[in-house]
């Protein structure tokens, strides 16, 4: 009777042990839930924060943006802006800077590269403060093609830096740009009566 | 449970798995709880963003509609009637832009499946613009009817946002350029006043120093580029430099225009406040000379009479005089005997002493009229101390000091002669006179006759009547015989100097009187200035006295220095005459900035005209403040010089005389109307360099290889004025001559 009951007892410790250790594991997996989730969220609400920033943020909030006329002068002229948002040079630099060709992959028709350059470091400046310090990022802006006389259009502006593996969120923006802006030939859509949109795309990765 | 009351560890654990999966049933509940309100929380951050982005689209819509209104107006400032006109014009093409846009919107959709609406009423959208913080602008966008929509695509959530009215801050200082071009369109009478004024400098450096006033069409264009480009640099902060350097590559370097030249000189060639003060000097003078002349006057008849005395008053009195002294005699009233009995012997001293008392008059007016003649001659002095002290710093009063003492026959230097002379004959007279006072004492023995001692017998007479009757016997006696030595010394005196006095009283007469003019000279005087210079010349005679021909007198030296004055006179006149023919001058110096930007060199861009090169890339300001550049273009079509004064009429190269014989001064003076007229009206352009905020497209149809450009808002105004004139008059004391370069 004796030699049962200590078996007994064993058994009923080790079904008590073996009780605990499912009841624990059960609560820990719960505990680590979804982790990626929230970082997914952070970085989607920084990247939305982030393009609105683009849009209503003056370039004077993170310097001066000075560059040179469109045209070489022997007699010193230089430009500087203050008040323009980054949209607003972006949409400038994608109407200076336009890209033609058969399949809109032709030279860049560069009416100020200098300004298409300077708008770029600019705004890589303006991401590595707004996201920059979390995240690995990659910028777009871009015109979609438009097509005129057998020839395509197109702008792509990107700006990235050294990111990490896991791409975290992509949001994107849409801004029409208006008629008065897209008077040059490449962009001139009058005779087709549609619309330039600039789509900027922000993606947040994993540093 | 056994019987010791223990449960066994299996039901324990049955319990814990119980709780925990009671646990674990409620933290899935509360994770997928807070997953839907994040995925609600995260759709309406995306909502907002996206109306944001709307917004954010709406303003640069109205901002770009806004640049490109601004543009097209102040491109063309001159095509509308007024500030009005341009106000108005601007927002109908910034409404007409922005509508165009919102057209093109309807119906606009976010990127992501969310459902962003922007409706809007019928009514058409507007904007009005109006001045803000240092020429800014600001406009009032009106959209009626304007409503961001936003749902999600389930439509969980959404929300309506009126975005109707809002305002938005034109980075473009339109009303500032506004209010420079038209301030600088309504003062051009000041490039005008510049231009006369530099024209004015030159001509005067070259007629005082080199002789020779050129006038020249390049000159005369360069200076006028000069002076608008200054009138733009006052204006603006700065010039088209560029421009104004390319028109002065025709004259050579601009440093040899001589700027800085005395402005006094220039500004007022005969100072009219110099002559005034000199002619004051030259008057005192003349008073001097006046008193002088009454005072010797005065003499020069006493002389005459020192001798001349009429003892008949003399013998009535002591006739007089007895009877008095016997009637009171006879009422014994010895007190008033004694009285009667002095005036009769005062009356016989003062006979006595008359002819050396009248020779005393005599002396002392003849030192007073010299101590006019001395103060006379200080007075001259000090003008011509005057004269070389406003010398120093006005060169045409230095000319005119020079003519004046320079050379031994200078004016100046004959009339100090002069002044020594007549002291010199004053001092003269004097001698001679005061060599007669001892002649005129009266000898003691004639004075001892009468009143002698007797007036001390009366006194010690007493009361004793009968001692007071042999006393007045005695002066019966002796007061005739008094008188008859007394009339005989009168008359040897009058034999003795008679002749001097004589000759005194001519010689004052001859320092007193005006004399004749001793010289005369023919010449044609033309008309003065301001006067018809059609007006034929006359042929006139001066005559003048020269102090140098005749003896120095006090009416010579009046006469002299009356022509003198009267020489000053018309100098005073003639200089308010020039004066009012050349109107003011203001004073302007080329500034030092402007002359260091003209000396950059430059080519313009082949592709670009000048214009088109500084729309995309304006030259940098003098001034940063206020930050503006300016374009120019004139071209000027020609540069006429009329001749107005009366010589050059007929002799382009020499300018006209006027005489002014008693300062021994000849002005010359040249007189011409100067006009300059441009071949269209001027065009006047400025950009707001601060701020190259629009994008313009480049025209398709051009060979520019540009698209498109950044450019500052240009203000393009055509000027009204396209004649400049002025009267140019050259005035020097030294003979120029003239010559057409």
């Amino acid at each position: 009777m004796k030699e049962n009951g200590g078996v007994g007892q064993t058994l009923d410790l080790l079904l008590f042990a073996s009780m605990v250790a499912l009841g624990s594991s059960a609560l820990i997996s719960m505990s680590f839930h979804d982790s990626d989730w929230l970082s997914q969220r952070y970085a989607t609400s920084v990247a939305r924060r982030a393009l609105v920033s683009l849009q209503w943020g003056t370039v004077g909030e993170i310097g001066e943006f000075s560059f040179h006329p469109s045209i070489e002068t022997i007699w010193k002229s230089e430009f500087v802006l203050k008040r323009k948002t980054f949209v607003q040079l972006i949409a400038e630099d994608a109407i200076l800077n336009p890209r033609p060709g058969p399949r809109g992959n032709g030279p860049i028709l560069s009416s100020n590269p200098e300004f298409d350059g300077k708008v770029r470091d600019f705004l890589k400046r303006a991401l590595d403060e707004l996201v920059g310090g979390r995240f690995g990022y990659r910028f777009v802006a871009e015109i979609a093609p438009v097509e005129r006389s057998g020839e395509v259009t197109n702008f792509e502006l990107v700006v990235e830096s050294d990111r990490g593996p896991e791409k975290l969120c992509s949001e994107s923006v849409s801004w029409p740009l208006p008629p008065v802006l897209t008077g040059a030939r490449e962009w001139d859509l009058k005779a087709s009566r549609s619309r330039l949109v600039l789509v900027m795309t922000l993606e947040l990765w994993s540093k | 449970m056994n019987e010791r009351g223990y449960a066994a560890f299996t039901v324990v654990g049955v319990f814990l798995i119980i709780l925990t999966a009671a646990l674990i049933e409620h933290f899935s509940w509360d994770e997928h709880r807070v997953k839907m309100e994040s995925a609600d929380d995260m759709v309406e951050s995306l909502l907002l963003s996206e109306a944001g982005s709307v917004q954010s689209a709406l303003r640069q819509a109205a901002r770009y509609s806004v640049y490109d209104a601004l543009w097209k107006v102040s491109k063309n400032a001159s095509g509308y009637r007024g500030r009005e006109d341009r106000e108005l014009a601007i927002e109908r093409i910034a409404s007409k832009n922005l509508n165009e846009f919102l057209s093109s919107l309807d119906p606009w959709n976010g990127s992501f499946g969310l459902d962003v609406r922007l409706e809007m009423g019928q009514e058409s959208a507007s904007v009005d613009i109006s001045p803000w913080e240092n020429g800014y602008v600001v406009a009032l966008v009106s959209i009626p009817g304007c409503v961001i929509e936003a749902n999600a695509p389930d439509n969980s959530l959404g929300f309506r946002l009126t975005y109707e009215n809002f305002e938005i801050i034109i980075d473009s200082r339109y009303y500032l350029l506004e209010d420079l071009l038209e301030g600088f369109a309504g003062d051009l009478d000041s490039i005008e006043d510049k231009w006369k004024y530099a024209e004015y400098m030159a001509a005067y450096a070259e007629a005082l120093v080199g002789r020779q006033v050129t006038l020249s069409k390049f000159k005369s264009q360069a200076l006028f580029q000069l002076a608008w480009a200054s009138q733009e640099l006052s204006t603006f902060g700065s010039s088209d430099y560029l421009a104004t350097a390319l028109s002065l590559c025709e004259i050579g370097d601009v440093q040899q225009i001589p700027w800085g030249y005395s402005s006094v000189v220039v500004g007022n060639p005969l100072n009219t406040s110099h002559i005034g003060e000199v002619a004051k000097r030259v008057e005192d003078v003349l008073e001097e000379l006046e008193g002088a002349e009454r005072e010797l006057a005065e003499v020069q008849s006493a002389v005459e009479d020192i001798v001349d005395l009429d003892l008949g008053d003399l013998r009535v009195k002591v006739d007089g005089g007895l009877e008095d002294i016997l009637s009171f005699v006879e009422e014994s009233n010895v007190e008033r005997v004694r009285e009667r009995f002095g005036e009769l012997c005062e009356d016989f001293r003062l006979a006595y002493s008359t002819p050396l008392s009248r020779l005393e008059g005599v002396l002392s007016g003849l030192e007073g009229g010299k101590l006019h003649v001395q103060r006379a001659e200080e007075n001259f002095r000090q003008v011509l101390e005057l004269l070389e002290e406003i010398a120093s710093d006005d060169s045409l009063m230095a000319q005119l000091y020079n003519n004046f003492t320079s050379g031994d026959g200078a004016l100046a230097k004959q009339i100090l002669r002069a002044f020594s002379g007549v002291e010199r004959a004053l001092d003269d007279i004097k001698f001679e006179l005061c060599a007669c006072e001892p002649g005129l004492h009266v000898p003691s023995e004639i004075s001892s006759i009468f009143p002698g001692e007797l007036e001390k017998r009366l006194a010690s007479a007493e009361d004793n009547l009968s001692e007071i009757e042999r006393i007045l016997g005695d002066a019966r006696e002796r007061v005739h015989k008094a008188i008859e030595e007394f009339e005989n010394f009168i008359g040897d005196a009058e034999d003795n100097f008679r002749p001097t006095f004589s000759r005194v009283s001519s010689e004052l007469e001859t320092l007193l009187e005006r004399p004749e003019p001793n010289w005369f000279e023919t010449y044609v005087e033309y008309p003065d200035p301001g006067k018809d210079p059609n007006a034929d010349p006359v042929t006139k005679t001066v005559r003048g006295y020269l102090i140098e021909g005749g003896e120095p007198t006090i009416g010579g030296l009046k006469l002299v220095l009356e022509e003198v004055l009267t020489n000053l006179d018309r100098l005073e006149d003639l200089a308010e005459a020039f004066d009012s023919l050349q109107g003011d001058l203001t004073k302007w110096d080329i500034d030092g900035d402007l002359l260091d930007a003209m000396e950059q060199s430059f080519v313009l861009p082949s592709t670009f005209d000048r214009e088109q090169a500084y729309e995309l890339a304006p030259p940098e300001p003098i001034r940063s403040d206020p930050g503006i550049s300016v374009f120019h273009e004139f071209e000027v079509a020609d540069i006429r010089y009329e001749r107005e004064d009366p010589v050059g009429r007929f002799a382009p190269s020499l300018p006209t005389p006027i005489y002014l014989w008693f300062i021994g001064t000849t002005i010359y003076w040249a007189q011409w109307n100067v006009t300059l007229e441009l071949r269209d009206n001027p065009l006047e352009e400025i950009f707001d360099y601060e701020n190259p905020t629009l994008v313009r497209p480049m025209p398709e149809d051009g060979d520019s290889p540009l698209r498109a450009a950044h450019k500052p808002l240009a203000y393009r105004c055509e000027l009204p004025e396209k004649k400049f004139d002025f009267r140019l008059v050259v005035v020097s004391l030294s003979l120029f001559h003239v010559q057409h370069g």
